[in-house]
């Protein structure tokens, strides 16, 4: 009864268009509200208490860094030099400025950590350039925010470091798991860009000559090797993930003052203030999660959900698919952050008593969880590509929908083959 | 600046402290951890203090920021079906979800005090700093978002009655 009460006030707060942390800190209120009519009443003092020691953790403080390291990127100009080498490498060929865009948000997936960062970075760069050479706007849309999936998967990734900080795995393992699917899906989904741009004849780049490509090359380089400095700072052992977090922000921030001498301290503040914001309104979502999550424990939330799935099937691989659909379906209508809070807890014992790799199923997870970031009604990254252009979000995902399919494929693929995930953390770790 | 209260001033002010507060924590974050491997790595001498002092940083600017992120509106919000109501039902069902985060705050706020209380007692293992340093941000913050929420409410009352007066 309490239970469905709490579910009732997200849905209703949610669906009337209230920010997501406060539909869900509204939800534990009116659970801990009607809690004391009860017999064993939850104290208020505890929501308050868990609404402080949520944050309390070293681990998510790289969070907001690894934020304001992607607003660094756009200051200091990193963005506009991946997006250049990008040009130069790909424009010539079919699919021209959009697969400009799948390769820019693939390298710059290596220093960000966030999906909506990324689609509005490059989308405000690429999106304006794309419509001037006729490319339809709904698809320039739909190019950069399914392009901008790809920056949870790959290391660094937010997603995964609040994952790893829930089910208690390794930062390390998670980032190195998502390689392989990271780059499954850019080849994804610069195969389908190239196939649609070539078959609706879209407009191509004149190829760059060789003097170019060095040239964008060697300014791009120090850009390029921003991921190897961050990830590898954290497999080699040197740096927790949040000091790899404050290292990808002395990198950058190194780039733009020292290398680019583009940055003035004006707009390095504002960036901090900037990512303290964007930032601010994550952690909120995530204290709110963290206590919705324990109070769905403490009403069983986990027991019916297990009991429901099992009913119908108790084959892993049967599972594994109900689980997948479970989340897509939840991805269209919640955002990635309180998802993983409520449903981590449940799922992650239960399918690792079933054999099923927690470091392969938490890519699974985050992967599930990027695709609802491209379908609506709550897809943010649609939501972050109309709020910058003004195109209707069901214009966009319409367009979106080849690139839908080849994740879901991608999905199927790191679903039922799981060396696909582990294979490379395997090369490092002993993982199971 | 000509034409301005000293309300519109006062509430200006504030969000810029707020939000350059906010800014400098950020950085002053960056650089803790920062120096603290800087420290480690080329001195071997890694600061007791290297993770107590980011963790409250940490708790200070997400409060802080949250305050100034609710005035500006920056959160992606779904309002499909708010955009279809009438604009007289609209008002009230912004009016009610506006009073029902400002109860929310009040009982935060007040239920915080004893956590406050609680802790003031102890001390943080590195720093010695008042173990409360860590619950005050969440009082701080729900103070700031509640005078955010009233001037949210104000805001959307006054451009009802502009669009009725137009009408």
């Amino acid at each position: 009864m309490m239970l469905a009460a709490m579910l009732v006030v997200l849905l209703v707060f949610t669906l009337l268009g209230m920010e997501i942390a406060w539909a869900i800190a509204l939800a534990c209120f009116a659970y801990i509200a009607l809690s004391q009519f009860t017999d064993a009443p939850t104290s208020f003092a505890l929501f308050a208490q868990q609404m402080t020691v949520g944050l309390d953790g070293f681990v998510l403080v790289s969070v907001p860094l690894f934020i304001f390291a992607g607003e660094l990127m756009n200051v200091c100009g990193v963005t506009q030099r991946l997006v250049r080498v990008a040009a130069v490498i790909v424009g010539h060929m079919h699919g021209g400025l959009a697969n400009v865009g799948v390769v820019a948000n693939f390298l710059m997936s290596g220093v960000s950590g966030s999906a909506v960062a990324d689609a509005a970075a490059t989308g405000t760069v690429l999106v304006p350039e794309m419509k001037r050479r006729r490319f339809p706007e709904d698809f320039s849309c739909a190019v950069i925010a399914a392009a901008a999936t790809v920056g949870p998967i790959i290391p660094p990734s937010i997603a995964f470091l609040l994952l790893a900080s829930i089910i208690n795995v390794s930062v390390g393992q998670l980032f190195l798991a998502g390689i392989v699917p990271g780059t499954m899906m850019f080849v994804a989904m610069f195969v389908v860009t190239w196939w649609l741009c070539r078959r609706r004849d879209y407009p191509r780049e004149p190829k760059a000559t060789a003097g170019e490509r060095v040239e964008a090359m060697r300014d791009g380089v120090l850009a390029l090797i921003a991921p190897l400095v961050i990830v590898g700072s954290i497999v080699a052992g040197i740096a927790t993930p949040t000091e790899s977090a404050a290292i990808a922000v002395g990198y950058t921030l190194f780039l733009g003052l020292a290398v680019y001498r583009n940055t003035s301290i004006a707009a390095v503040v504002h960036a901090a203030g900037s990512a303290a914001m964007s930032s601010a309104l994550v952690m909120l979502t995530v204290a709110a999660s963290q206590i919705f999550a324990w109070l769905a424990v403490q009403e069983r939330l986990g027991e019916l959900l297990t009991a429901g799935m099992l009913a119908l099937s108790d084959n892993v691989y049967v599972v594994l698919a109900l689980v997948n659909l479970l989340m897509l379906v939840l991805g269209m209508f919640m955002e990635l952050v309180p998802i993983m809070f409520i449903l981590a807890p449940i799922i992650f014992p239960w399918l690792a008593g079933m054999g099923v790799s927690e470091v392969q199923f938490g890519v699974v997870m985050v992967l599930n969880l990027m695709i609802g970031m491209i379908t609506p009604p709550i897809g943010l990254n649609l939501m972050v590509l109309s709020a910058i252009t003004g195109v209707d979000v069901m214009r966009i995902f319409r367009a979106a929908v080849p690139y839908v399919l080849a994740l879901v494929a991608v999905l199927l693929l790191i679903t039922y083959v799981p060396a696909l995930t582990l294979f490379v953390p395997q090369l490092f770790y002993p993982v199971k | 600046m000509p034409g301005r209260s000293i309300v519109e001033r006062a509430d200006r002010a504030l969000e810029m402290l707020v939000y350059y507060a906010s800014a400098l924590l950020m950085l002053a974050l960056a650089g803790v951890i920062l120096y603290a491997v800087v420290l480690r790595y080329f001195f071997n001498a890694a600061p007791s203090w290297s993770e107590e002092v980011p963790r409250v940083a940490f708790l200070w600017v997400s409060y802080l920021a949250i305050a100034v992120a609710v005035k500006r509106g920056q959160s992606l919000r779904v309002t499909f079906l708010l955009e279809r109501l009438p604009p007289r039902a609209r008002i009230w069902l912004e009016m009610f979800m506006h009073a029902s985060i400002f109860v929310m705050l009040g009982f935060l706020f007040w239920h915080n005090i004893p956590v406050i209380e609680l802790s003031r007692g102890s001390r943080m293992l590195a720093t010695q700093w008042s173990d409360a340093i860590r619950y005050v941000p969440l009082s701080i913050g729900c103070v700031l978002i509640g005078l955010y929420q009233v001037r949210l409410v104000l805001r959307s009352l006054a451009e009802y009655r502009a669009a009725r007066g137009l009408a």
